[in-house]
Order: C-alpha cells, then structure tokens, then sequence
C-alpha cells in the first residue's frame, strides 16, 4: 500500500478537502513518550538551550555542553557536577543529558494510501534550587548520602492540548498503542 | 450553529505580527512548546477563543525567511477573518 510523508501543512488540509467532499474516513493517532537520547542540549537552537542556560553552557549549536554547576537532572535521578561534560560536540547522537519527548503520530488510511505526519513535543525543564537528599546511585562520584541545596532540572508535564491537532468534531479519531501489519507475519 | 472547519497555511509574516493579529480579534496563548519535525525545531504557541483553537509554529534557529505555520480550527466566520487579516498584511 503507497504510504505518504505529509508536513503540518499538508496533512491538516489533505483532512480539510476530504471533509469538504464529504468522503468518511477514521484518523488514528499515537502519543507515546520516549526518553531516548535523541535530543540532547548540544543540539538545540539558541532559543531553547536558554531555558538551561543557568546549568548549562556551550559556545554555540553543536558545541560541546559543560555543566556551570552541580545540580540533580530529577526526571533520571542522576547528579552532575560543574565542567561535566554533558554532550560532546564529537559524539552528538550519544547526549549525556537527554531530553524526553512525546512522540505524536497521525495517520489516515483513503483510496488505498496511507498518510501520515509525526512529531514530537519536547518537555519543557523548569530549574529550581532545592533541598534534595542526594544519594550514592546518582553518581558514582558521591562518597556519602547528603541532604544538601542544589540546582534541580525537572521536566514538566505538558498540556495534552499541545499533543495534539486540533481537528473537527465530526473527524472519528482513534488512538492506537501499537500497530500490526498482518502482512508481516 | 455551523460546524469548525479546518485549515492549515504558512505565511511569509513574522511570527510576532501573526500572533498580534489573532490577540486582536480576542484570541489568548495558553501555553507554548518546543517541537521537532522535518528535522527542524518549532516553536509552537497554542490561542484559544472559546471552542476556537488556532497554532502557530515557527521554526527556530537563525533561518530566513521565517513563515511560520498557522493552523485553525475555528467557525467559517472566524476563519474568513483571520485570513482576511493576514492577507491584509502581506
């Protein structure tokens, strides 16, 4: 079955005229958080590796990354401490901080094709400065457990409203987990 | 009542002049986040006016030009609206 790669663009005005002469089709959608290592700081644009710039700092995009202090990355449970190198301008997929992400994906299936657009929605950091009992398992480093203040990066639950493409009412949307080809079996 | 329509465009307007074009016809951001598709990275704000839903994405990073990609799920009005808006200002 042909299978196509839409933009935003595309994709929402391929539903418009198909809404507009009125055929019937049913849209499916994933949303599945990934915690991966595809987005590490390094490579993020100016604008979004601001929102660390107060742990975190690099020369520019795809420049190494260093800690500017110690602090917890709260979502891995792992503690950093100042110049650690964070995501090596050589070693770009292998991010040592990562960033996770939800992965959306949307497709309809018309006439025989398949068509499709994903993307992924990445959680927002939100840096505090805590009192947090910093153990052993967060670092190999630590000699001794510690209740101590510390930078903390969290990661932000996002909106379920932003995971999404807003579509009409009359559009049947199911959500899927996973999806079986009969065909590969 | 008439049912949402959809409609999906990218203009060659600054991202700043859209967004003041749907504040001013009573549209508010809720939230907004960084996404990634087509190997780029977006900024993408959410504004809402009632059951009226409208994104905007813009690209980040130092590209020109910018146009960003305005997707509205609104009432036919409000859509004749918005584009009527930002065809003034092309």
């Amino acid at each position: 079955m042909p299978s196509f790669e839409c933009n935003e663009t595309q994709f929402i005005e391929n539903i418009s005229r198909l809404l507009d002469s009125e055929n019937r089709f049913v849209v499916n959608r994933r949303v599945q958080i990934y915690d991966d290592r595809r987005y590490g700081p390094a490579g993020m644009p100016d604008e979004v590796f601001m929102q660390f710039s107060s742990i975190l700092t690099r020369k520019g995009q795809r420049s190494s990354v260093y800690a500017k202090t110690h602090f917890l990355d709260d979502y891995h449970h792992r503690v950093y401490f100042l110049q650690d190198l964070l995501h090596s301008s050589s070693k770009m997929k292998y991010p040592i901080l990562h960033i996770p992400y939800y992965k959306v994906e949307y497709s309809f299936r018309i006439f025989g094709s398949s068509y499709h657009y994903s993307f992924d929605v990445l959680f927002k950091p939100k840096i505090s400065i805590e009192q947090k009992k910093i153990t052993k398992k967060m670092n190999p480093r630590i000699e001794e457990e510690s209740a101590m203040l510390i930078h903390v990066l969290q990661f932000e639950p996002l909106q379920e409203k932003m995971l999404r493409i807003n579509l009409p009412k009359k559009v049947l949307l199911l959500d899927f987990k996973k999806a079986n080809n009969p065909l590969e079996n | 009542m008439s049912e949402k329509k959809i409609r999906s465009i990218s203009v060659f307007i600054p991202e700043e002049v859209v967004c003041a074009s749907l504040e001013k016809i009573g549209f508010v951001q809720i939230d907004s986040v960084t996404t990634s598709s087509d190997g780029k990275f977006w900024k993408k704000m959410l504004y809402i006016k009632g059951e009226e839903i409208v994104s905007v994405s813009e690209e980040l990073g130092d590209y020109w030009p910018k146009d960003p990609v305005i997707s509205i799920c609104c009432l036919p009005n409000t859509i004749k609206t918005i584009l009527g808006d930002l065809d003034a200002l092309v």
